[in-house]
C-alpha cells in the first residue's frame, strides 16, 4: 500500500497554506510536527476530502483519490481535532452510526463497536448519552470511532488533547499496536506522543516540508549541539544570547540550563544527547510564535 | 435513516413544537370553521339545507321584509337580515347546483362565440386554441350531474391557507437541523470522510426531510378533515367535484373524493418542492441564520413572482402555487410557443421538476462543497482593538449576529414595498384634496367666507340648469348642452361637499386636516398593514438575537465569561443592544409607510389636535398629530421590545441557535398571524 502526495498546494485567497509538498508513504506511524498555522490541518483535511487542493495529486496505490471516492474513504479512518457529536446519541449509538457510515453489516458493528468502547475504556458508560461525557472521554470516542472499520490509513488530529498521562501512553501504545500494516500520519504538538512509535516525523512549517526523517536521524542532527550548563542566575540573561534555550532546572547553585547552541558555549557546560523537543525547538523555536 | 431521525425526534424541544403547530392549526382552523361565509356561518348554511322549505321564496320573503326596517322593528329587523344572509347563501349554492348545465352549457357557447367572432386572433393563435380547447374541456363534461347537497366541508377545507403556512415548519426544522446545523457545528467534517457519507447520507437526510414534511401533511390536513367530518357530518365523496359552491367551472370529470386527494397530493408536491429549495439553502451554510434568511428571500421572491404581468412566472410562483385549489376552478392555460398547456398538470410537472432539480442540486452542494473554510476572517481584520466591553457585544451583534445586514435587509424590504405608493384616486378625490389645501388649519373667517363663495358657485350652476331646464324642458338639446359645459364644474362639487361638511363639523380647537392620508394610514387596512409589518419586525428579530445568549453557550464563551464575573455586566450591555436594535427595526418597520403616504398625499399638520380626524376622535383634546404618532410608534417599539425579549429569552433557555429561530419564528408569527385573522 502506498500513498502518495506529489506536489499538493493549496490556498486562500493569496495566502499560500500549502505549497508544493510531496510525500510518500507506505504503512507506518508517521508524525505530522509544526507550530499553528503550519499547513498541518490544512493538510489533514485535504488528505480527508473535507477540503481540495489548489492543485497536486494524491495517489492510492497509483490512483487518485478522488477517483476512487467512496472506496478510498472506506479504507481511511479519521479523527478529527474539533470534539463534536451528537449530545442526545449514547456512546453506542454514536459508534453504531459511524459504522453505519462505514458501511459495516448489523454483527460486524456490534463486534468492532464493542471492541472499540473496550479498548478505549469506554465499555461501561456505553449507554450514557455523550453530553455527559468529560472532554477526555469525548476524545476516546472520536479515537474509537476511527478505528470501527479497522482502516487502513488512519489520520489522527492531535489525538491525545485532552488525555491524562496514562490515557495518553495508552493511546500511543494503542496506535503502535495497530499500526503495523497501516499508515498513520498523526499530527500533534506533543513531541512525546511520536517520539518512541513514528517511523518518520514529517516536520512542517509555512505550507512546506522542512525535513521528513527519522527521529534518530533527526536527533543524530542535532548531536553536539545541545548542551546542559549550570549557571547563576544573573547569567540567564547573557545566556540567552548564545543559543536556545529548551529547560531551565533550579538547583541549590543557581539554575542549570539546557541549551541548544551550535558551536560550545562560552559556559562550560556539559553536551547531552538531543530529544525532540530539542528537534523543535530547532527548528520552530526562532522564528515562530505561538 | 433511524439515525438521521433519531437526531430530529430525540430532541423533546422539536417534538413539542411540532405538536404546538398541530394543536395551534387545528385551534385556529376550527376557529375558522365558525367564521361567517356571505354573512353566515357554515353551520347557519347546513341548516339552511335541512329545511324542508323551498329557499328560494324564503328568500324572496324575507328580502320583501327587510325593505321596509321600519315596519319590524329593531329585533327582528335583525333577526330577519341574518336569516336571509343565510338562506341567501345557502340558496347561492343551490342555484349553482342545479343550473350546472346551464353553466356549462354557456361556458361552452361563449368560448365558440369568442372563436367566431375572429377577435381573438387566427386558428392558429393561443387565444383561439385555448378557446378551443376549453370549448372541448366543457363539451366533455356533458352528462356531469352536480349533486344537490351541502359541501361546505370541502368549501372550509380548500380556503384554509394557514396550514400551507404551518406546514412549512414541517420541512424547514429538519432541514436546518440536518444540514445547516451540522455543517456549522463540524460534524460534516466527521460525516463526510466516511464510505457513505456523502449522497448516501445526503439522501437519507433528504428522505428524512421528506417524511416528516408528509408525515406533517396528513396530520395538518387529516386533522383539518376530521374537524369538519365531526362539525358537518360525512362528506359525499362520490359527488361530481362540480356539487361544489365555486367548482362549476371545473374542467374535471373527477369526484369530490378524488378531487381533495388530487388537491392534497399537489399540495404535497408543492411542500416537497419548497424543501428542496430549504434544503439547497441550508446544505449551502453552516450558519442557521443565513440559511432561514435565504429561505425567507426566496419567499420574498414568490410573492413578487405572484404579482407579476407574465402568466407563466405568476402561475408558477410558490406563493400563488399553494393555493393549489384555483387550479382546479377553471379551465386555465399557459401560453407554450402558440399551444395551450393546461395550468393544473404544468404545474405539477413544474413541482416535480423543481423537487428533482432541489434534490440534485441540494445533492452536489453538499457532497461538493467544501467543509472546511479559510481560517482568515474579514470580521476580525478590520476590528480596531479596545476593552470596552459595550462595544465587544456591540460588534458581535453587528458582524457575528448579523444585525447590519439584518437591519439593512429591513429597510430594502420596507422600500419595495412603500417606494411606489399611487396618490392617484379618481376625480372626486382630487377636488376633495384641493379645497383640503384651501381649508386645512385652523378654522378661520377667510375659510368661511372661502367656503360661502364656492357654494354659492355652484348653487349659481344648479340655479342656471333650473332655468335652462324650465324654458327647454330637460329633454331638450339645450338643456343637455348647458349641462355638459356645467359638468366639469359640477364634478368638483362632491369634493367641495365632502371637504365642507368635514370643515362645519369641527370642534372649537380642532383643525381642518386633509382626510386620505390619515385613512390610508389609520383606516380599515392599518391592521393589515400593521400585522404584515410587525411580521416583518419578529421575522428579523428572530434571526438576529436568536444567538445572542445561545451562541454564547454553543462557543463555550459562556463558561469563560461566567468565570470572569462579567455575566450579569454582559447581559445589561446585551439588553441595551436589544432595546437600541428594538427601536431601529420598530422604526424602519413601521415609519416608512407613515413617511411615504405624507410625502406622497401632503397634508401632515403635526401641531393639529389629533382628533380633528375621525380616525382619532376618542383622543383626549390638546393631543397633537405629533403626539398621536409619536405614541402609535412607541407602541409599536414596545412590541418590539417585548418580541425581542421573548427571543433573547428563549435563547438562554434553548442555548441552541436553530431550534431558538425555529420556536421563536413559529411564536412570533403565529400569534401575529392570529391577531390579523382577529382584526
Amino acid at each position: 500500500m502506498r500513498l502518495e502526495i506529489q506536489d499538493l498546494t493549496k490556498n486562500y485567497g493569496t495566502k499560500q497554506a500549502l505549497r508544493g509538498i510531496s510525500l510518500d508513504l507506505t504503512p507506518g506511524i508517521y508524525g505530522i510536527l509544526g507550530p499553528n498555522g503550519a499547513g498541518k490541518s490544512t493538510l489533514m483535511n485535504i488528505l480527508t476530502g473535507n477540503l481540495t487542493q489548489t492543485s497536486g495529486r494524491i495517489l492510492l496505490d497509483g490512483q487518485d483519490i478522488h477517483t476512487l471516492g467512496a472506496s478510498y474513504r472506506s479504507r481511511l479512518g479519521y479523527c478529527p481535532q474539533q470534539q463534536t457529536f451528537y449530545p442526545s446519541f449514547t456512546a453506542e449509538q454514536f459508534l453504531f452510526y459511524i459504522a453505519s457510515l462505514q458501511g459495516l453489516s448489523k454483527n460486524r458493528a456490534k463486534e468492532r463497536v464493542d471492541w472499540a468502547l473496550e479498548l478505549l475504556s469506554l465499555a461501561d458508560v456505553r449507554r450514557k448519552p455523550i453530553r455527559s461525557f468529560s472532554g477526555g472521554m469525548k476524545q476516546r470516542l472520536l479515537i474509537a470511532q476511527s478505528l470501527l472499520h479497522d482502516p487502513d490509513i488512519l489520520i489522527l488530529d492531535e489525538p491525545t488533547a485532552g488525555l491524562d498521562p496514562f490515557q495518553r501512553i495508552t493511546v500511543r501504545n494503542l496506535i503502535g499496536e495497530i499500526a503495523l500494516e497501516k499508515i498513520v500520519l498523526i499530527s500533534t504538538h506533543v513531541v512525546q506522543d511520536v517520539e518512541h512509535i513514528a517511523r518518520k516525523l514529517i516536520l512542517l512549517s509555512q505550507g512546506q516540508v522542512l525535513r521528513c526523517a527519522t527521529p534518530r536521524d533527526l536527533l543524530q542532527d542535532l548531536d553536539g549541539q545541545v548542551w546542559e550548563i549550570p549557571i547563576i542566575r544573573d547569567n540567564l540573561q547573557e545566556i540567552q544570547k548564545i543559543g536556545t534555550i529548551c529547560g531551565i532546572v533550579q538547583e541549590p547553585e543557581g539554575v542549570c540550563v539546557r541549551l541548544l547552541c551550535n558551536h560550545p558555549p562560552k559556559f562550560p557546560g556539559t553536551p547531552v544527547w538531543p530529544n525532540l523537543e530539542d528537534v523543535y525547538l530547532h527548528y520552530f523555536g526562532g522564528t515562530e510564535g505561538l | 435513516m433511524k439515525f438521521e431521525f433519531r437526531k430530529l425526534l430525540s430532541d423533546r424541544r422539536i417534538l413539542a413544537l411540532l405538536l404546538a403547530v398541530l394543536m395551534i392549526n387545528g385551534i385556529l382552523f376550527y376557529w375558522y370553521t365558525s367564521n361567517p361565509f356571505d354573512g353566515a356561518t357554515m353551520q347557519q348554511i347546513q341548516e339552511q339545507y335541512e329545511r324542508n322549505i323551498d329557499l328560494s321564496t324564503r328568500e324572496q320573503v324575507l328580502w320583501d321584509m327587510i325593505q321596509v326596517p321600519e315596519q319590524l322593528g329593531a329585533p327582528a329587523y335583525t333577526a330577519a337580515m341574518q336569516e336571509y344572509m343565510q338562506v341567501e347563501a345557502a340558496n347561492k349554492r343551490i342555484q349553482e347546483q342545479e343550473s350546472y348545465e346551464e353553466i356549462r352549457a354557456n361556458l361552452v357557447s361563449q368560448a365558440l362565440i369568442k372563436i367566431t367572432l375572429g377577435l381573438f386572433g387566427d386558428e392558429n393563435s393561443f387565444s383561439v386554441r385555448s378557446l378551443r380547447q376549453g370549448a372541448a374541456n366543457y363539451q366533455a363534461l356533458e352528462g356531469v350531474t352536480p349533486e344537490i347537497g351541502f359541501f361546505g366541508s370541502v368549501e372550509l377545507l380548500t380556503t384554509w391557507h394557514l396550514t400551507d403556512a404551518l406546514f412549512i415548519l414541517f420541512a424547514i426544522i429538519p432541514a436546518l437541523v440536518l444540514f445547516s446545523s451540522e455543517r456549522g457545528s463540524g460534524l460534516q467534517a466527521l460525516t463526510q470522510p466516511t464510505k457513505y457519507g456523502r449522497f448516501p447520507l445526503y439522501a437519507q437526510k433528504y428522505g428524512v426531510c421528506a417524511t416528516l414534511t408528509l408525515v406533517g401533511t396528513l396530520l395538518l390536513y387529516g386533522s383539518n378533515y376530521l374537524i369538519v367530518r365531526q362539525m358537518f357530518g360525512p362528506i359525499s365523496f362520490s359527488a361530481p367535484v362540480q356539487s361544489v359552491y365555486g367548482y362549476s367551472a371545473c374542467p374535471e370529470r373527477i369526484c369530490v373524493g378524488e378531487f381533495l386527494l388530487m388537491l392534497f397530493g399537489q399540495k404535497l408536491l408543492w411542500a416537497l418542492s419548497c424543501l428542496s429549495v430549504i434544503v439547497v439553502c441550508s446544505a449551502c451554510t453552516g450558519s442557521s441564520t443565513l440559511a432561514t434568511g435565504i429561505t425567507a428571500g426566496g419567499l420574498l421572491i414568490a410573492w413578487a413572482m405572484s404579482q407579476s404581468d407574465l402568466l407563466w412566472i405568476r402561475w408558477l410562483s410558490f406563493v400563488r402555487l399553494a393555493a393549489g385549489e384555483v387550479l382546479f376552478q377553471s379551465a386555465l392555460y399557459l401560453n407554450f410557443f402558440g399551444y395551450p398547456l393546461r395550468l393544473l398538470p404544468t404545474c405539477l410537472t413544474v413541482l416535480a421538476i423543481v423537487v428533482l432539480i432541489g434534490f440534485s442540486v441540494g445533492a452536489i452542494i453538499y457532497c461538493r462543497k467544501e467543509i472546511v473554510g479559510s481560517r482568515s476572517n474579514s470580521f476580525s481584520r478590520h476590528r480596531f482593538l479596545h476593552t470596552n466591553l459595550m462595544l465587544h457585544e456591540a460588534e458581535k451583534s453587528v458582524f457575528l449576529w448579523r444585525g447590519l445586514v439584518l437591519l439593512l435587509v429591513l429597510a430594502a424590504l420596507q422600500w419595495g414595498t412603500y417606494h411606489n405608493i399611487s396618490a392617484a384616486r379618481g376625480t372626486n378625490e382630487l377636488y376633495y384634496r384641493h379645497y383640503s389645501e384651501q381649508l386645512s388649519g385652523l378654522p378661520s373667517a377667510e375659510k368661511e367666507a372661502y367656503i360661502s363663495e364656492q357654494a354659492a358657485i355652484f348653487d349659481e350652476i344648479a340655479a342656471k340648469l333650473d332655468v335652462f331646464a324650465e324654458k327647454y324642458g330637460k329633454d331638450s338639446a339645450e338643456y343637455s348642452a348647458a349641462l355638459d359645459r356645467a359638468s366639469d364644474l359640477l364634478i368638483a362639487k362632491e369634493g367641495f361637499l365632502q371637504a365642507k361638511d368635514q370643515y362645519q363639523s369641527l370642534s372649537p380647537g380642532q383643525s381642518y386636516l386633509y382626510d386620505t392620508p390619515y385613512t390610508t394610514l389609520l383606516g380599515p387596512e392599518r391592521k393589515a398593514d400593521d400585522a404584515v409589518n410587525y411580521g416583518k419586525a419578529f421575522f428579523i428579530m428572530a434571526l438576529l438575537f436568536a444567538s445572542s445568549f445561545s451562541g454564547e453557550q454553543e462557543t463555550g464563551m459562556a463558561v469563560l465569561q461566567t468565570s470572569a464575573g462579567k455575566k450579569k455586566a454582559i447581559f445589561r450591555r446585551k439588553m441595551i443592544l436589544l432595546v437600541t436594535y428594538c427601536f431601529l427595526i420598530s422604526l424602519l418597520a413601521f415609519l416608512p409607510r407613515i413617511w411615504v403616504v405624507f410625502a406622497t398625499f401632503g397634508g401632515l399638520d403635526l401641531s393639529a389636535w389629533a382628533n380633528s380626524t375621525s380616525w382619532w376622535q376618542d383622543l383626549p383634546n390638546g393631543m397633537t398629530v405629533a403626539g398621536a404618532f409619536t405614541l402609535q410608534l412607541l407602541k409599536n417599539f414596545l412590541v418590539c421590545v417585548g418580541a425581542g425579549g421573548l427571543v433573547c429569552f428563549l435563547s438562554s433557555r434553548i442555548s441552541n441557535t436553530v431550534i431558538t429561530i425555529v420556536v421563536a419564528l413559529a411564536c412570533l408569527l403565529i400569534s401575529n398571524g392570529i391577531i390579523y385573522l382577529l382584526r
